[in-house]
């Protein structure tokens, strides 16, 4: 029973991650020929069943990313609105942001364990025992 | 010299053609189109879930097919939505065959030819 289930679980988690636009119109549909195609192929066996299983979330993330990205790459202007891609964008530029201003003061010795301002800002990491 | 909107579209992707080719036949829903994509490719090209949706938004937006009016669901109680080829979709899918042909044409023609 688990192996009905988990994937179909799985794929709907993947599926909610889409745009929110793209969910309305297709997510039941999508969950509908997931469920049908994955009773057809266990119906010809465990080996069908894997080779679909790997088939379908082998291409999911790209199609995802894919889906987020289509607003950018539209060229004629005005066709494609997408406000709801916006702040998965935006959560990505930040994490994206963050780790480069961290690692380029790792890089420039900030946390160095014999800087002063290792002591004042991550007293816990760093070996300074200066005045 | 001038292109219209369809010829700058052409060529199309094979996923794209056979999706087209399986909506000539008449209206079909997601599961449908899926299966018969895979029978005329005799097995070569099988649409995953996410491929597939992905290229009918797509398709929607360009006016190549449409969504049919909300059909009942299934005996299971599924939802299910077909989906039908537009005017559009069928001048593209015409010219893309007829691409397809005028280049097997001028291949055979060749290989006839070298292989006097």
């Amino acid at each position: 029973m688990i192996i009905q289930r988990l994937p179909h679980r799985v794929f709907h988690a993947f599926v909610s991650l889409y745009p929110r636009n793209f969910r309305e119109q297709f997510a039941d549909e999508m969950d509908t020929v997931f469920s049908q195609a994955a009773e057809e192929e266990l119906a010809r066996g465990p080996l069908a069943l894997a080779v679909f299983l790997l088939r379908e979330f082998s291409s999911l993330p790209a199609n995802l990313i894919h889906e987020h990205l289509a607003p950018l790459k539209e060229i004629s202007p005005g066709r494609r609105k997408l406000p709801e891609s916006r702040p998965v964008l935006t959560a990505a530029w930040s994490a994206l942001g963050y780790a480069s201003v961290f690692s380029s003061w790792v890089w420039a010795g900030f946390y160095s364990p014999k800087r002063a301002s290792c002591r004042r800002y991550r007293p816990w990491l760093c070996q300074y025992s200066g005045p | 010299m001038r292109t219209t909107v369809t010829q700058t579209k052409i060529p199309i992707s094979e996923a794209t053609f056979f999706i087209l080719l399986s909506l000539s036949a008449g209206p079909r829903h997601g599961y449908a189109i899926m299966k018969d994509v895979a029978t005329l490719s005799s097995g070569r090209v099988h649409l995953s879930t996410s491929t597939l949706y992905g290229a009918i938004k797509r398709l929607q937006e360009d006016g190549w097919i449409q969504r049919m009016d909300d059909e009942p669901p299934d005996a299971s109680g599924r939802p299910r939505k077909e989906y039908s080829l537009t005017q559009a979709g069928r001048r593209i899918l015409e010219q893309e065959a007829a691409r397809l042909e005028s280049l097997t044409r001028l291949a055979r023609l060749r290989l006839e030819e070298t292989s006097r």
